[in-house]
């Protein structure tokens, strides 16, 4: 198949999936709800600063809209996760391919859909930041769209993950369940890599009115070394790292470390999508 | 597929556990008798209150951490010492006894049971090659602004004439403390008592000009240095090292040997230590740029700022205390940031600007806290005046700028800019006064998605609706 062909094919594949997919109300529910959820934790913000009277915050904004990406990163890719394996299992995958469609475009169709409903979900977020900054004066800062970019390179990682898992599994179930697996180990490791490494190692002391070093049980000692050695390998594996990344860099005003972030971003997604096609020749379009 | 499935699993975790593994060995060397009957050993010191000690090569240090010489010392179990890069920190090698405290975890030094200087020449190593040797010379730590101000480390013929000032201000002050309580104050007691009987005498009030002035106590001088001792000077830039002390000959002293890593800051800026002029007492600390001064609703607080320099925390901690063998293991991925100790007070100004406009110009200045009078609690913060008789004799409750935001509208920011009005990097921070009344909305906003779609849900089954054919 020529190119001009299979452009024509993820074209055609892809706008079709598009159109299932927003006329759906699946990733609307799910974005009402992930918005509803980092509602509270604005609420909680707004509560704290209001009972302090004055204090002194990161962007408030930052974390829940960081989630929400998070949320819907992981969202998408358990769709992706899905998307192969359903038609597969269903036999629908077998007919497509009597058409002019081969595995290439098949694959980057299916990850060009749900990167278009990620973009538009990230849209929809971003109006709703924007009112609810308008609504509280918490602030839109520029760091927020810069955050929005680094997003959609994260979100295509999680999205090209799915797809990997998708097309080496024959059955959607084992897919889902590969895929939460991940997500949940991913998940698991980056809220305690950020709890572990946001405990303060000095406290105030009020009898001598300074601030004293804190001593931790041994044990969290070793989760925090175990932690730190894994993330040599987790880095490199967990899409939601690579979002982490990026973001310091976005609070560190580091530019190339921003870039460089995506770029990674854009190598691990084309690497995944390569492995996706591969994969996906090898098990064939048959149940 | 199942099996490929499990597989990938099976790796996965065999991974984890092995990287664990891998770094609990670390800490686990195999146990052998000898291991074993030190245990017994130390467990029966323990209990009895009475560590074994051992007889060490050991560090003696005096880093540079930020706003104070640190004192401290690495003894043989701490392989790898940590310096911050391109400043003078002292090093001197020393014989004493060590022992482990369990209570909390860390070597102690018995300087006071035995403690002997080595003498010799301080070798620093980079890629295997000499790249330094550093020769043992005086060194001492003076203090500006008395024991509580800034430390300066001085070395060579500067620690000689550093110390001498200050044993020369200290003659000076003990010779006019004596020549106040052997001269002033008597003859002002005398005056007192002469005046006194007078009016006593009398009657009559005496002439202004006649009362005695008080004598005025000697001060104390501002200016404090510790004795001269003899180390070694080291300021390297960031890198890894080896360190090693030689003797005369050349030859290397046994157990001197350690590796050095030598690191930089990661970001340096303003910190500001906020303090609400309702809790001014609950003062807190702003350090990251990226931070904002969040408001609920129209306040007054006071600022004091003072630069800083973020650091890694590994490094840092393990710099201050290489005699804890647990402490901050596992943090070499975080960060915090290290107040440098120097203020910005007078000439530097805080500058409040609305919308990017500059609207106020706020000075550095004393204020005082006076309480409400009777038994229930309150204060008012006022500007402290020296020549208020109600001050007399009081010292200001704390410096800072004073911030007194004049609209609730628009978008505020602070920045601290120096006599000759730049900008001072890291010192800007957002203002936002923040609105609580209108929290339902937060709630309300997120349905909008659901409405969207639901707008295209029916729009696509209207569609399909106008699609069917009309019968």
């Amino acid at each position: 198949m020529n190119w001009l062909m299979r452009l024509n094919s993820i074209k055609v594949q892809s706008r079709r999936d598009i159109k299932s997919s927003i006329y759906s109300m699946g990733i609307y529910v799910v974005l009402t709800a992930v918005l509803l959820l980092t509602s509270y934790q604005l609420r909680g913000n707004l509560f704290a600063i209001s009972e302090a009277r004055v204090s002194v915050l990161p962007n408030p904004m930052l974390n829940p809209f960081f989630y929400t990406m998070v949320l819907l990163a992981v969202y998408l890719g358990l769709c992706s996760a899905m998307s192969i394996s359903k038609e597969r299992d269903l036999g629908t995958l077998e007919v497509l391919f009597y058409g002019p469609v081969d595995s290439i475009s098949y694959v980057i169709a299916k990850y060009l859909q749900q990167m278009l409903v990620f973009v538009i979900a990230i849209l929809l977020s971003v109006v709703n930041f924007y009112l609810a900054s308008l609504a509280t004066n918490l602030g839109f800062t520029p760091d927020i769209w810069r955050l929005m970019l680094l997003a959609i390179f994260v979100g295509s990682g999680m999205i090209s993950f799915g797809i990997l898992l998708s097309s080496l599994n024959k059955k959607i179930t084992i897919s889902v369940i590969v895929f939460l697996v991940f997500a949940l180990i991913f998940l698991a490791f980056w809220f305690a890599n950020i709890w572990i490494s946001s405990l303060t190692v000095y406290e105030y002391d009020p009898q001598t009115q300074r601030e004293v070093l804190k001593e931790f049980p041994a044990y969290y000692v070793y989760i925090r070394v175990i932690l730190d050695k894994l993330n040599i390998f987790m880095k490199w594996i967990s899409p939601i790292q690579y979002f982490q990344r990026g973001y310091t860099a976005l609070v560190l005003k580091s530019t190339t470390q921003y870039w460089l972030n995506i770029l990674s971003s854009v190598v691990y997604s084309a690497v995944l999508l390569i492995l996706s096609i591969v994969g996906f020749n090898r098990k064939g379009v048959k149940r | 597929m199942r099996t490929v499935i499990k597989t990938a699993l099976l790796i996965l975790l065999n991974l984890i556990l092995i990287s664990a593994l891998t770094e609990a060995q670390s800490y686990v060397d195999p146990i052998t008798d000898e291991d074993y009957k030190q245990w017994q050993d130390t467990n029966e010191e323990v209990k009895s209150g009475q560590p074994k000690k051992e007889r060490q090569l050991v560090y003696a240090i005096n880093p540079y951490v930020g706003m104070e010489y640190a004192d401290t010392f690495a003894p043989q179990q701490a392989q790898t010492l940590y310096l911050i890069e391109n400043i003078d920190h002292v090093i001197r090698l020393k014989y004493t006894d060590v022992y482990y405290w369990p209570i909390t975890g860390e070597y102690m030094a018995d300087w006071s049971s035995y403690s002997q200087d080595i003498q010799g020449k301080l070798e620093i190593i980079k890629d295997g090659k000499v790249i330094d040797t550093l020769e043992l010379d005086d060194y001492t730590v003076f203090f500006i602004g008395g024991l509580g101000g800034t430390q300066v480390l001085a070395v060579g013929e500067k620690a000689v004439e550093a110390y001498d000032l200050w044993e020369e201000l200290f003659t000076q002050y003990q010779e006019e403390v004596v020549y106040y309580n052997q001269v002033l104050l008597p003859q002002y007691n005398a005056d007192v008592n002469r005046i006194t009987a007078e009016y006593n005498k009398t009657g009559l009030p005496v002439p202004e000009d006649e009362v005695p002035t008080e004598p005025r106590i000697p001060q104390i001088p501002d200016y404090f240095a510790l004795p001269t001792n003899k180390g070694f000077a080291v300021n390297l830039p960031a890198g890894r090292y080896q360190i090693r002390l030689v003797d005369e000959e050349g030859q290397v002293i046994p157990d001197s040997q350690k590796n050095l890593v030598v690191f930089a800051q990661r970001r340096e800026g303003v910190g500001y230590l906020m303090r609400p002029g309702d809790k001014w007492t609950m003062d807190f600390n702003s350090t990251d740029s990226s931070q904002a001064v969040y408001l609920n609703g129209h306040q007054v607080f006071y600022v004091e700022a003072y630069n800083a320099a973020e650091y890694n925390r590994y490094y840092y901690l393990r710099m201050t205390f290489p005699q804890r063998p647990l402490f901050a293991q596992g943090s070499e991925g975080a960060w915090f940031w290290v107040s440098l100790g120097t203020y910005y007070t007078d000439p530097y100004r805080l500058q409040i600007l609305l919308d990017g406009k500059v609207v106020q110009e706020v000075s550095y200045k004393p204020y005082y806290v006076r309480q409400t009078g009777g038994g229930s609690l309150g204060y008012t913060i006022i500007d402290y005046d020296p020549t208020n008789p109600d001050l007399v004799y009081r010292d200001p409750s704390f410096y800072g700028y004073k911030i007194n935001l004049q609209s609730d509208k628009g978008s505020y920011s602070m920045r601290l800019v120096d006599a000759d009005g730049n900008v001072i990097p890291g010192s800007e921070r957002v203002i936002r006064l923040v609105r609580n009344d209108r929290v339902w909305l937060l709630f309300v906003i997120p349905f909008l998605p659901l409405i969207c779609g639901n707008g295209l849900f029916i729009y696509r089954r209207r569609l399909k609706l106008k699609a069917k054919p009309t019968v």
